[in-house]
């Protein structure tokens, strides 16, 4: 694969000609570049779809395969959608004093996702996990005159670079015990290699450390601490690109190291009550403190976090088919999450605010119903009420998880399931039951604009197709994981 | 042709959904579908003879497919055990959409939602495969919570609709972990959800270590959340008050049902369990234990309510213990009368709730003490209610009679002490009917406070002939409704019992 069919490289030339060309633009024309980068990036989605070669580069440091592929255009989708938001949120107008930030960093972010996705090498994965975190940092403190958003920023960056340094350190060890900074390395150390053998308690603590790091980027519990400050104070698009962006990247590279015959694949069968506990802790946590939660954006946090525990009982379960239905979830999770946030994102915006908190959006059923339907879809598809996506992705987890005997952590995740059922159900009664609040009293919502209509009935339009027909995207996976 | 009936029977409330979010008129379209429904319904019941044949090569596709997980298949047929259920539920439609006259405004979300709750009952009971089965009764779940909190009556009315979905989604996932259990006993390569196909691969390949305990035990306590056994019963009587008309009629009449037609068509006619002496001495006596709470306690619990609606919502638990003293005898004419009391108790039910929704206009709870006398205003409505008090007790000559008279007979042999129990529950519901109805509608010039009742129009009429006059005719007739289920039962039964007995899983392992 030669370097010019390498989608990253595109994303970061285009996030720098924005960069330069940013420099040169007036204060009063820089809008005009974030209509520019919302086209550019529906351009890469195509191209990503239809025009992604199979292969290794770089010395077999980058791999595309048809798994990275459409882990790609999850990513693609969800910088779309955050754009599109920014747009609401009116982050990319003339009026704004860091347009040109708030265009071209997303770029630089996508590229750092993807190749989180196809590195097969652990310095790639160490310059893409940071570009992409480090940008965060940038992007979620956006709204400098903001509190909230200040202080997610600095709580975003000291978890952050904490993991960083367990990331760095990780992988040192790794490098110090298997002499290589491949992926291969680390799979034939274990599968050529006893229980006894030396150096498996530095490279026991390697792994965890490498697996601490990822589990912060994807927000486990114990690592999760960060999210629902971070999720609430940052601008809803950023918000969207974090849940479902960045999520995705840190879980592509899980899938990566955890897949049949993968890197870590015999280490977790050794230690599967790791990733276990791991995923029924971060499931119970999630739904339950959830349950005291009244803003949405800190509800979508924890919403996250029960979900990322269900897609890591997926990947815990160690078969030929975890990585398609780790897939099948992320991307049920990601559509119902992106849903949501588009309303949420838009509605806010209206508001003047950064974020809603439940009496915000009461009574939202009596001023516009087709938004309080949407949400419906989107909140009974998170909590995988049937025929919706998400209840196929649950039972296909909750599926795998008993195959392999997990008998505890399908009690857990039932539990986990009916506990996040009673917040949702809180916000949909919200929307459907409560007076209307003073908030929404002064908005005018009859008349959506015509591209937002358009935006959110495909969205919903895909979450319901695939809900009634999940062969669809199914055999896709089946197809590409042969 | 019949597959034509099948699908319209099924599918009309769907294109009804959509018919209503695109603008037309609700409730002329709510009739309408569901009037389409009730007739194709009821001319494939008559060609059918109940659904003796099924339908040969019915129209079915791959829904999806994944190794690990299994193959689900969509499509729709009949048999005697789903026929007489499909036209309850389309029976219960049609009369559930056309007493619902008081639903002014809004009346768009209201149809909408009735028809998506009908629809999925239809296409439960019907569904060839039994993930189908289970996604298509969810389908009823966030609808009701939305009807309950939207259109419902009383003030906690929310409350009372965020519990009864949170419970019965927890029913719910602990019946789908009991149904992954069951899939699980295939192996990977013929691993489907496809009822028919699972009988014959359990007959032909019985599961040689038995069919482990949770599997069983998870079964029995998801469904039993989902159609109300004792001690899972508990969000049953205030849900009931709390719904609108229409909801009450499809939940307590066509959607408890679910629960006991799984068990039938699965677990208790897929394996022969009660060959097994484990399953024999210790889950029946925990069942028939059960049971006799539904029948009594529940009984008892209901004389001492004053509300009218969560009294009626008591008695169609009680007739839930009924139908699980069918499944425990566990002989071919017991379980053809559990299909029976499915369809007879189900409309007595649901005309109940219809016609006590008429007593309601002006107070929303039907406290039964501020209604005395109120129904002498209404002697349609007397008579109505009459109607469907007397086929909830058991008269005979109505519907439920013949289910009550074959199960009685056929399980004192097998289950004697629960069959007397149940007898003196019979007791117990004729005691309540007939006090309330003695209170509510002849104790005329006693009225405490001047109640004013809804008056009979044409709809009610109707509805008042559709659901009488199947009550009726069924009760005159019943060989329609026991013939096929006991042709397909009989069949279902022959084909497990090429089985050799089946362990079930407890005991030393």
């Amino acid at each position: 694969m030669s370097w010019w069919s390498v989608q990253e490289v595109w994303w970061l030339s285009v996030g720098s000609i924005l960069l330069l060309a940013g420099v040169f633009t007036n204060q009063k024309r820089a809008y005009r570049m974030g209509k520019l980068s919302l086209g550019i990036m529906w351009i890469a989605l195509v191209m990503i779809v239809f025009f992604q070669p199979i292969g290794t580069a770089f010395g077999g440091a980058y791999v595309s395969t048809g798994l990275t592929t459409l882990l790609k255009v999850l990513f693609v989708l969800s910088a779309i959608i955050s754009t599109w938001i920014a747009h609401y949120e009116q982050i990319t107008t003339n009026e704004q004093p860091y347009v040109r930030e708030a265009v071209v960093l997303p770029w630089f972010i996508l590229a750092g996702m993807g190749l989180m996705a196809s590195a097969r090498d652990f310095t790639l994965l160490f310059v893409s996990l940071e570009l992409v975190t480090v940008t965060f940092y940038i992007l979620v403190s956006l709204r400098r005159k903001d509190v909230l958003s200040v202080e997610a920023g600095i709580k975003y960056l000291i978890t952050g670079a904490l993991s960083t340094g367990f990331l760095v350190f990780g992988i040192a060890l790794i490098y110090g015990v298997t002499g290589s900074l491949q992926y291969d390395a680390v799979e034939k150390f274990f599968s050529h290699s006893t229980q006894q053998s030396s150096g498996s308690t530095a490279i026991h603590l390697g792994i965890l450390l490498l697996l601490a790091s990822l589990g912060f980027k994807v927000a486990v519990v114990p690592f999760h601490w960060w999210a629902p400050d971070v999720y609430q104070g940052a601008p809803t698009s950023v918000t969207t690109f974090v849940s479902t962006g960045s999520k995705a990247a840190g879980f592509s590279v899980l899938i990566t190291l955890f897949q049949f015959d993968g890197p870590l694949f015999y280490y977790a069968r050794q230690n599967s009550n790791l990733l276990l506990t791991v995923a029924t802790l971060s499931i119970l946590f999630g739904s339950l403190a959830g349950l005291a939660q009244r803003d949405l954006k800190r509800l979508v946090a924890y919403s996250g976090i029960n979900n990322s525990g269900f897609i890591l009982l997926a990947l815990s379960a160690l078969n030929s088919q975890a990585a398609v239905i780790t897939v099948f979830y992320l991307y049920a999770y990601s559509f119902a999450s992106l849903l949501l946030l588009f309303m949420v994102g838009y509605l806010s915006a209206k508001a003047g605010k950064n974020t809603l908190a439940l009496t915000d959006i009461s009574g939202l059923a009596s001023k516009n119903p087709a938004l309080s339907w949407s949400l419906v879809v989107a909140l009974t598809s998170l909590a995988g009420v049937p025929p919706t996506v998400g209840f196929w992705g649950k039972w296909f987890v909750l599926s795998s998880a008993l195959d392999n005997g997990h008998i505890w952590a399908v009690v857990v995740a039932v539990i986990g399931a009916i506990a996040a059922l009673v917040y949702y159900l809180g916000i949909v009664r919200a929307v459907f039951f409560e007076e209307m609040s003073a908030t929404l009293k002064n908005l005018v919502l009859e008349r959506l604009t015509f591209f937002y209509r358009l935006g959110l009935s495909t969205i919903l339009v895909v979450c319901v197709v695939i809900s009634i027909t999940p062969n669809i995207l199914l055999s896709f996976l089946n197809a590409i994981s042969k | 042709m019949e597959q034509v009936l099948l699908w319209l029977a099924i599918v009309a409330p769907f294109i009804g959904f959509v018919l209503i979010l695109a603008g037309v008129h609700p409730r002329w379209t709510a009739i309408a579908v569901t009037f389409v429904a009730f007739t194709s319904g009821a001319f494939l019941y008559a060609t059918t003879g109940g659904g003796i044949e099924i339908i040969a090569d019915a129209w079915k596709v791959k829904w999806l497919e994944l190794p690990l997980v299994g193959r689900v298949d969509f499509g729709f047929n009949i048999d005697g055990v789903s026929m007489p259920l499909l036209l309850l539920s389309v029976a219960v439609s049609f009369a559930a959409v056309l007493v619902s006259s008081n639903v002014k405004d809004r009346n768009a979300e209201f149809y909408s939602l009735i028809l998506l709750i009908s629809g999925g009952a239809s296409a439960a009971f019907t569904s060839i495969d039994l993930i189908g089965m289970y996604v298509f009764h969810e389908l009823a779940l966030i609808p009701t919570f939305l009807l309950i909190s939207r259109f419902g009556y009383g003030a906690g009315r929310a409350s009372v609709a965020t519990r009864m979905a949170v419970f019965l989604m927890l029913g719910s996932l602990l019946a789908l972990v009991g149904i992954v259990g069951l899939l699980q006993m295939m192996p990977e390569q013929v691993r489907t959800s496809n009822l028919q196909e699972m009988r014959q691969f359990f007959s032909s390949t019985p599961p040689v270590e038995g069919v482990p305990s949770w599997v069983f035990s998870v079964l029995i306590i998801g469904f039993g959340v989902l159609f109300g056994l004792f001690p899972f019963h508990s969000w049953a009587p205030a849900a009931y008050a709390a719904c609108p008309a229409a909801v009450a009629m499809l939940h307590a009449g066509v959607l408890k049902n679910f629960g006991i037609f799984v068990l039938l068509v699965g677990p208790f006619t897929m394996f022969p369990i009660f060959g097994n002496d484990e399953f024999v001495r210790f889950m029946v006596p925990i069942l028939g234990a059960l049971a006799a709470c539904n029948m009594l306690l529940l009984g008892l619990a209901a004389l001492r309510q004053d509300r009218l609606d969560v009294t009626i919502g008591y008695i169609s638990l009680m007739h839930m213990g009924y139908l699980v003293l069918g499944l425990l005898a566990d002989d071919v004419f017991t379980l053809s009368s559990v299909v029976m009391l499915m369809f007879s108790h189900g409309l007595a039910t649901a005309a109940l709730f219809a016609w006590i929704s008429y007593l309601r206009p002006t107070s929303s709870t039907l406290w039964i003490n501020d209604l005395t006398g109120a129904g002498c205003k209404s002697p349609e409505l007397m008579f109505a209610f009459g109607l469907a008090m007397m086929a909830s007790i058991g008269l005979p000559g109505l519907a439920p009679f013949a289910g009550e008279i074959l199960l009685f007979l056929n399980a004192f042999e097998k289950r004697t002490l629960l069959t007397l129990t149940a007898m003196v529950g019979l007791i117990v519901s004729a005691v309540i009917l007939l006090r309330i109805y003695r209170k509510v509608f002849q104790l005329k010039g006693l009225a405490t406070h001047d109640q004013k009742v809804y008056s009979f129009g044409l709809c009610e009429r109707f509805t008042a002939i559709l659901l009488g006059g199947l009550l009726i005719m069924f009760g005159i007739f019943p060989k329609w409704l026991s013939e096929p289920a006991f042709e397909t039962i009989l069949a279902l039964k022959e084909q497990t019992a090429d089985i050799k007995v089946v362990r079930l899983g407890y005991g030393t392992e």
